[in-house]
């Protein structure tokens, strides 16, 4: 077999709105979804020869997400960062910049994604990738069966069933699942991981230009946001319990 | 066409009965009552009269329908849908299930045609003259209003239940158009089914119920489930859970209710030792009277409420069904 690349794109989250009960070190963890799609991709590591490059667009504090990353065995990590430009990102915008930073890297078979980030929310950096870049893109992915030079054999949900597919590289795919576990990183691995370098590419390296990213790239905006909406006339209904049962047996019959 | 006009796209993978397209037509269907835009609802599909006729009756103008009638792949489904909607000038918003099919679709168009695209909006309003999608963010806690920029037109793809279908009108009329298929070389073969098999076929039909009982953790650390699907089942309501509920296992993944489950609207939600997270309460806004039982004075689920009542559910439980 020879050396395949593969590609794993993840999202930087604050770390407070993962773990909003902890108070934790770092200010951002990895995206729960996409923890779990690099976990699969690194079992991969077991059965062929691959290389496993992560690529990450994110404030420059997200370079401790990707250290993790290396110190769970990943090969090489990208950190694409821009203040001025990337900022304010529309899922549009955002997959203009992966897609950009894919088509710099080498020749790669496979490209991972999570189901979607846990803050937008919105799942769709993943096909907005695969459009861009003319490839197929299987989501809902459950299992990787099986893997070689050419293709890729997976388990995934299509509406009310479970597919095996099989699938001819290059191609993108997106677990389904997510995960808050991540494999116990020793100190040592933590340490060596520190050491290595992060490499950080912005517009300028990445060549684009400024109207397709950031908020001049973002096709849609948020124009506010209010917490769910809160009842004002609440009635308070006190009595005993038949008293209760009578009034919501009551608001059933009337309804 | 040059009339302004909101377009809904749907495949014929569940029947035209299926609620949810006739809950998009009806959304739209009342979108154009503010500004008078056509309603088009695009097929694809096998589609019949009857089908077409069920259409009109819930707000369509135009139905557009295509059956490739080989088995094509969504990329093809992709072009067709673009070419389908590159006959009308006029378009403002398209609209799709949030189905795997329409959020692929969606996802597509909007990066073929540089349109923006929001997705499982809980709710879309016209304001200031433009549409305003809603949906949810941030673990569900805020609702977020998103409009497009420098776009012809918007897309998004809407949950389902999110809205409830508009009377039927049987003398509603409107007009077909068919699209021909032109069968081109299948350049995605690369990616083959090797085997299919039908998970989950159990679906509780909580959808159209008009009355839906909530099973909170209150009411499994009480015992109290049997209790309360006994009681359900005199007054003929349907059974809800909140995620940790489905996630031991006690009801169905197919009762979930919330922001990964689904999205009600009966006319009454009445919430049994449910503590009330927003990423629970999300899903039962749309509910015309909400009831909240709960020993907790101080739960979340009162502020979102009509009805408040401190007690305990499975004395009230009781109460009820034996009255």
């Amino acid at each position: 077999m020879m050396m395949m690349n593969i590609i794993v794109c993840i999202k930087p989250i604050r770390s407070k709105l993962v773990y909003p009960d902890v108070n934790r070190s770092e200010n951002f963890v990895i995206n729960p979804y996409d923890l779990l799609a690099l976990q699969e991709t690194l079992k991969l590591k077991k059965v062929c020869e691959c290389n496993v490059i992560c690529l990450c667009m994110g404030e420059l504090g997200a370079r401790e997400v990707l250290v993790k990353c290396l110190a769970m065995g990943v090969d090489q990590v990208i950190l694409l960062s821009d203040n001025v430009a990337f900022a304010g990102s529309d899922t549009v915008a955002t997959s203009k910049i992966l897609t950009t930073a894919i088509e710099h890297l080498p020749s790669y078979s496979l490209i991972v994604c999570g189901a979607k980030s846990i803050d937008g929310e919105t799942g769709q950096v993943k096909y907005g990738i695969a459009e861009r870049l003319n490839l197929n893109c299987i989501v809902n992915v459950e299992e990787i069966l099986d893997i070689n030079d050419d293709e890729i054999v997976l388990k995934s949900f299509n509406e009310d069933c479970i597919e095996t597919v099989n699938a001819k590289f290059p191609i993108l795919i997106a677990f389904k699942r997510f995960t808050m576990v991540n494999e116990l990183v020793s100190i040592l691995k933590l340490k060596q991981a520190q050491k290595k370098e992060i490499t950080i590419w912005g517009i300028n390296e990445l060549g684009i230009i400024k109207s397709q990213c950031g908020l001049l790239g973002s096709k849609t905006e948020v124009k506010s946001s209010i917490s769910l909406a809160k009842k004002n006339n609440c009635v308070s209904v006190e009595g005993s319990s038949s008293d209760i049962a009578k009034l919501l047996i009551k608001i059933i019959n009337t309804k | 066409m040059e009339d302004e006009s909101i377009c809904i796209v749907c495949d014929a993978y569940k029947s035209f009965t299926d609620d949810y397209i006739l809950q998009l037509v009806s959304m739209g269907s009342e979108l154009s009552i503010q500004k008078k835009y056509k309603v088009v609802v695009i097929c694809i599909g096998n589609v019949d009269e009857q089908d077409i006729n069920l259409l009109y009756g819930y707000g369509a103008d135009y139905v557009y329908f295509c059956n490739p009638k080989v088995l094509v792949h969504n990329t093809e489904i992709v072009v067709i849908v673009e070419n389908m909607l590159g006959t009308l000038k006029n378009i403002k918003l398209v609209m799709f299930p949030s189905t795997i099919w329409g959020e692929y679709v969606a996802a597509s168009i909007s990066n073929h045609l540089d349109v923006g695209l929001t997705a499982d909006c809980i709710d879309v309003f016209i304001e200031n003259n433009k549409f305003v999608y809603a949906r949810t963010a941030l673990n569900s806690s805020i609702v977020a209003n998103i409009v497009t920029k420098d776009c012809k037109f918007g897309i998004c793809t809407i949950k389902k239940n999110v809205f409830g279908k508009k009377p039927y009108d049987r003398n509603r009329t409107g007009t077909k158009k068919m699209f021909e298929y032109t069968y081109s070389k299948n350049n995605f073969n690369e990616v083959k089914v090797l085997e299919k098999v039908f998970c989950n076929q159990f679906d509780y039909n909580l959808g159209s119920s008009k009355i839906v009982f909530g099973v909170g953790r209150g009411i499994i650390q009480s015992k109290s489930l049997a209790l309360l699907k006994k009681v359900a089942e005199k007054y003929g309501a349907s059974v809800a859970g909140t995620r940790p509920v489905i996630e031991c296992g006690i009801l169905d993944e197919s009762q979930q209710v919330g922001q990964s489950g689904k999205s009600i609207n009966p006319n009454i939600y009445i919430a049994f030792g449910i503590s009330g997270a927003s990423q629970h309460m999300i899903g039962v806004k749309n509910a015309k009277t909400i009831v909240a039982v709960n020993t907790d004075d101080n739960a979340n689920i009162f502020e979102y409420v009509d009805y408040k009542i401190v007690a305990d559910a499975n004395v009230i439980l009781k109460q009820m069904l034996e009255l």
